[in-house]
């Protein structure tokens, strides 16, 4: 893939023309969730979720605070795993196989569904350590190889450019909006299947929130994208398939048009006009 | 729609006087506050400098070098004086004080005289001496006042100058008066004249050796008081020793009185033992110039002989034990002498010190041990005869062309050179140069071995072994609780650690000195099997629990599994301690401290490496356990959740993102663990048996710095060289801390910016 056509900007009223020929039951779910049911402890924090993920496709998340979402995203690698305290019912079907599954290789399953997290998060090392780390803890040490994963995953990233000259500088020295897709070139690195971003632009500043839209756009070729995000005019731009989520409920979940301009259940409504959240 | 009065902005005036005031305080309490931190601070500061430059303050007159001056008596200088008395000077000292001198003449004439102006005190004759002529002169040493004079009817006499002191009117008057030690008559050796003599002894047994070079005896002298008169009795016995094979100038006898040594012609050295087997016998002649051997004295304590000759040079030789079990005078160091022919040579009374001058009338002060020249002064011109050290060596009194002359000496510490604390030295009665700490002991003409490299070397060891098992310890035990346990667990478990600092190192220190350290050698055996039964112990648990099904799994928690090793440990330490007889049986001999020492061929103390690592390892891990976990802990959850979410697993997380982040605070860790193992006192003190060897063996004991200090120095004399050298050892403590805290803290930052978290 030549990483040139990537940069150039991108026409978002096409974006949602080309949504408007989608249909969810057309698509190859890479994600099929089933009757998921999460825990805290004694607090049920998912009733029951199912719903289809489909392939190279941006799926967001939306609701209001504590209403799941991130939870939710989090099931999708087992980071939910890390929590104290955290038990699940139902199951998650990656390419048809449970990845709740005792022979699951957690780390493996994780390489496959990568994630990038709210706040930008670069390890202490040099923005080429960065990008090969998850490399790296594959076992893949040959220079060529890393040399060229690297430059692919920051030119995917749209962050070659910017940093070419100082690839062996500390990741640390970076803005925010760099930081954050050094982040992705990290995560798509090591070639995930899925993409989780879990309210990735809400740590930027506005012009920071718009490359990582761009990026958000143009990565979904390669990859599934699933984004949580507070912000509904983010959610209308970037994604083909919607879900909106309440107090542990998927609530509606189908084309991003038809969900932001033809709410079927009320209370979606309700959201997307305002009038709580 | 009207608004309601009561939510009105309430009306606020900032600038009313009171708030104003009010302001005032609080900028005032602010200049206060940095005020006082930045005193706080700079005191610190001050403090450790002040530290410093005490330790220095102590340390500096070690390494002052020597000065000689006229003798002054308040303002005025001592002007030269004629030589009291007729005849050549056979010898000159002085006593105590310096006050009185006393000069033995070749005419028999004792004269005790004033050093300041030459007024003869008291003179004394043997009635001897009224008909025979002189013919020798022979000390037995310095600091036991007892001389012998050889006359020409082959008899010697055997004279003690002492000193008393009175007080009358509050003023010290001191008198000098003659003792004959020996009883008052002279012993007869033989009927030719003496022309070598030599004599030594102690309180009971004497040995006289003179004669000529044609024929030699020995008169041995036992002596017995008379109870009743309470006059001396010496039973004498004379034997004849064979012809010497070497023309003799002097004779001098070793205090063993076994040895004679014998100034010969032509720069030669000849040993006899009087002791041999078959008789007395001459065991070495050796070359020990090439010119004439021009002084010829036996160093305080009289195991070290000194050569001095008309080139100048000056040499040290004892008796070394060569491979054959066989005694053999050895040269042992040479000295910086200069090229002049020494026209004589005097020792210190109470140090293994002795001056020469030579024909310029240049006068130098050595040091045997530390081979070091303290002072190189011309003092007088050429025809300088004698030289004498009064016994605090602070004075010098010297004849040159029939005047006498007095000279103050400042020499405090001639014992220290970099050489002699930090080099293998050749201590008298050692096989081969070694290193050496012994600052004290029985008598007063020891040589104190001052090589602090015994003690620098034990404490590196001390905190080696404390290292070797804290540091693995600690660091894994901080890694576990920081990022494997749960948070309830690590809630109890890094207050209890944290507690372990608390304990008093004088009670680690009790323990291991008088329980664990007799413990370990009554059950050798079982430390060692316990030491392998808990790890395979532990691995064996988490393999049959990794085995079992989730079912009885998940009844525990997750993060508190390290809490069911506890009875783990337990029934492996008492499993390990149960089999271990019967493995010590089997495989050792039944005891396995025997096997140690007698199989392996290793020393095995009681108090030894072993037992302080662990005590002091005890007492370490807390402070390194509490900064690591800190530092694990402090890493961002964002960052190992970053590596996670990229499919790396814990282990790799851990070593990969968070330990590399957490490397400033670990090496923090590490450094101030060892500084603790580095400046512990009371654990080494109590359990390391304070010997202060170099041997890395890990079953013998050592010494620190810190424990010497602690040892000795209540019992140094206050401004003494061995209280300067404590002073020294505190000081390269102090720098050896000083030096590690620097460079831990500098690679620190190093690291800090290398890796420095979010």
């Amino acid at each position: 893939m030549t990483s040139e056509a990537k940069s150039h900007a991108i026409d978002i009223s096409s974006m949602q023309r080309e949504n408007r020929t989608l249909q969810l039951d057309n698509e190859i779910h890479t994600l099929q969730v089933q009757n998921l049911k999460l825990r805290y402890g004694d607090k049920e924090a998912l009733h029951g979720i199912d719903m289809l993920i489909p392939k190279n496709r941006v799926t967001a998340f939306i609701g209001p605070s504590g209403c799941g979402k991130s939870t939710l995203l989090r099931c999708f690698n087992r980071m939910n795993d890390l929590v104290d305290g955290c038990s699940i019912d139902g199951q998650i079907l990656l390419d048809g196989k449970n990845i709740f599954d005792r022979a699951v290789d957690v780390a493996e399953l994780r390489r496959r569904v990568g994630m990038v997290f709210q706040k930008p998060n670069p390890f202490p090392k040099s923005i080429y350590e960065n990008v090969a780390y998850g490399l790296r803890i594959q076992g893949i040490n040959k220079k060529r190889v890393l040399d060229e994963t690297v430059e692919w995953a920051l030119k995917s990233a749209a962050l070659w450019d910017e940093v070419k000259d100082r690839l062996h500088e500390s990741a640390l020295g970076m803005s925010g909006g760099q930081q954050q897709r050094l982040v992705i070139a990290r995560t798509i690195a090591v070639k995930p299947e899925v993409l989780l971003l879990d309210e990735p632009a809400s740590a930027l500043d506005p012009i920071s929130t718009l490359k990582i839209e761009e990026l958000i756009h143009e990565l979904k070729k390669d990859f599934t994208i699933v984004i949580v995000t507070h912000n509904m005019q983010q959610a209308a731009r970037v994604s083909d398939y919607t879900a909106f989520m309440y107090m542990g409920d998927l609530i509606e979940f189908g084309v991003t048009d038809t969900l932001f301009t033809n709410p079927v259940q009320k209370q979606t409504e309700d959201y997307i006009t305002g009038r709580y959240g | 729609m009207s608004i309601d009065n009561s939510s009105q902005m309430p009306d606020l005036d900032f600038d009313t006087p009171a708030l104003q005031r009010l302001r005032k305080i609080r900028k005032a309490k602010d200049k206060f506050a940095s005020a006082g931190i930045a005193f706080g601070g700079i005191s610190v500061i001050i403090a450790i400098l002040l530290i410093f430059f005490y330790l220095l303050y102590e340390v500096a007159p070690l390494f002052q070098s020597a000065k000689v001056e006229s003798w002054q008596d308040g303002e005025q200088q001592v002007a030269p004086y004629a030589v009291p008395g007729n005849g050549n000077s056979l010898y000159l000292t002085m006593e105590e004080q310096a006050e009185i001198g006393l000069r033995v003449s070749d005419q028999g004439d004792i004269i005790f005289f004033n050093t300041r102006n030459g007024e003869i005190l008291l003179q004394q004759r043997p009635a001897l001496a009224d008909q025979f002529k002189i013919t020798s002169f022979a000390l037995a040493s310095e600091a036991s006042r007892i001389f012998a004079l050889g006359f020409e009817n082959g008899q010697a006499l055997v004279i003690k100058h002492d000193y008393k002191a009175t007080y009358p009117d509050g003023n010290r008057v001191i008198t000098p008066y003659l003792s004959y030690p020996l009883g008052d008559a002279p012993i007869q050796l033989g009927d030719q004249p003496l022309e070598l003599l030599a004599v030594n002894g102690d309180e009971g047994e004497w040995r006289i050796v003179g004669g000529n070079e044609q024929a030699l005896s020995v008169a041995e002298l036992i002596l017995s008081e008379n109870l009743i008169t309470g006059e001396v009795e010496a039973e004498t016995d004379i034997i004849a020793l064979p012809k010497l094979n070497l023309a003799a100038n002097k004779l001098l006898l070793m205090p063993d009185r076994r040895w004679l040594l014998i100034d010969g012609a032509e720069g030669k050295i000849g040993v006899v033992d009087l002791k041999a087997r078959n008789g007395a016998q001459t065991t070495q002649v050796l070359d020990a110039s090439t010119g004439e051997i021009t002084a010829f004295e036996l160093l305080l304590g009289g195991s070290s002989l000194l050569v001095a000759d008309d080139k100048g040079q000056v040499s040290q030789w004892f008796l070394v034990r060569d491979e054959n079990n066989a005694w053999q005078l050895t040269k042992i160091r040479s000295f910086e002498a200069g090229s002049q022919p020494v026209r004589d040579l005097t020792i210190e009374h109470r140090r293994k010190g002795f001056a020469t001058i030579d024909d310029s009338g240049t006068l130098r002060l050595f040091n045997s041990t530390a081979q070091r020249t303290a002072l190189t002064a011309q003092l007088a011109g050429e025809n300088a005869d004698h030289i004498a050290l009064s016994p605090r060596a602070n004075a010098l009194l010297m004849e040159q062309d029939g005047m006498l002359s007095l000279w103050q000496v400042h020499n405090e510490h001639p014992e220290i050179s970099w050489d002699a604390l930090w080099s293998e030295i050749w201590y008298e009665g050692y096989q081969e140069p070694e290193f050496i700490w012994q600052s004290s002991a029985a008598n007063n003409d020891f040589e104190p071995k001052y090589s602090l490299m015994p003690l620098a070397f034990g404490t590196l060891k001390a905190a080696f072994y404390a290292m070797l098992l804290a540091t693995p310890l600690a660091i894994c035990g901080a890694i576990y609780t920081a990022y494997f346990m749960a948070p309830a667990l690590r809630r109890k478990v890094k207050p209890i650690i944290e507690l372990m600092e608390a304990l008093p190192t004088v009670i680690l220190g009790f323990l291991a000195g008088l329980w664990l350290a007799p413990f370990m050698e009554l059950h050798m055996a079982g430390i060692f099997v316990v030491l392998l039964t808990i790890p395979i112990g532990i691995l064996l648990f988490a393999f049959t629990w990794a085995q079992l099904p989730n079912r009885i799994r998940f009844l525990v928690p997750e993060g508190w599994d390290a809490a069911l090793l506890i009875p783990v440990v337990i029934l492996a330490t008492l499993f390990g301690l149960w089999i271990a007889p019967g493995i010590e049986a089997l495989l050792f001999g039944g005891d396995m401290r025997l096997w140690i020492t007698k199989d392996l061929g290793i020393t095995y103390d009681q108090r030894n490496a072993l037992v302080v690592g662990i005590a002091m390892g005890f007492a370490v891990i807390p402070t390194i356990f509490s900064i690591t976990e800190d530092a694990i802990f402090a890493v961002p959850k964002s960052l190992s959740y970053g590596s996670l979410a990229l499919g790396a697993t814990p282990w790799q997380t851990l070593v990969r993102v968070v330990m590399p982040t957490a490397s400033p605070g670990i090496f923090s860790a590490v450094m101030i663990g060892m500084g603790r193992a580095v400046g512990e006192t009371m654990i080494v003190l109590m359990a390391t048996g304070n010997t202060p060897i170099m041997d890395i063996n890990i079953f013998e004991g050592m010494r620190t710095l810190a424990a010497n200090i602690a040892v000795e120095m209540p019992e140094s004399e206050v401004g003494s060289t061995h209280f300067r050298i404590l002073f020294l050892a505190a000081f390269v403590l102090f720098l050896f801390t000083f030096v590690v805290n620097t460079l831990a803290e500098t690679i620190r930052q190093h690291l800090r910016k290398k890796y420095g978290s979010l």
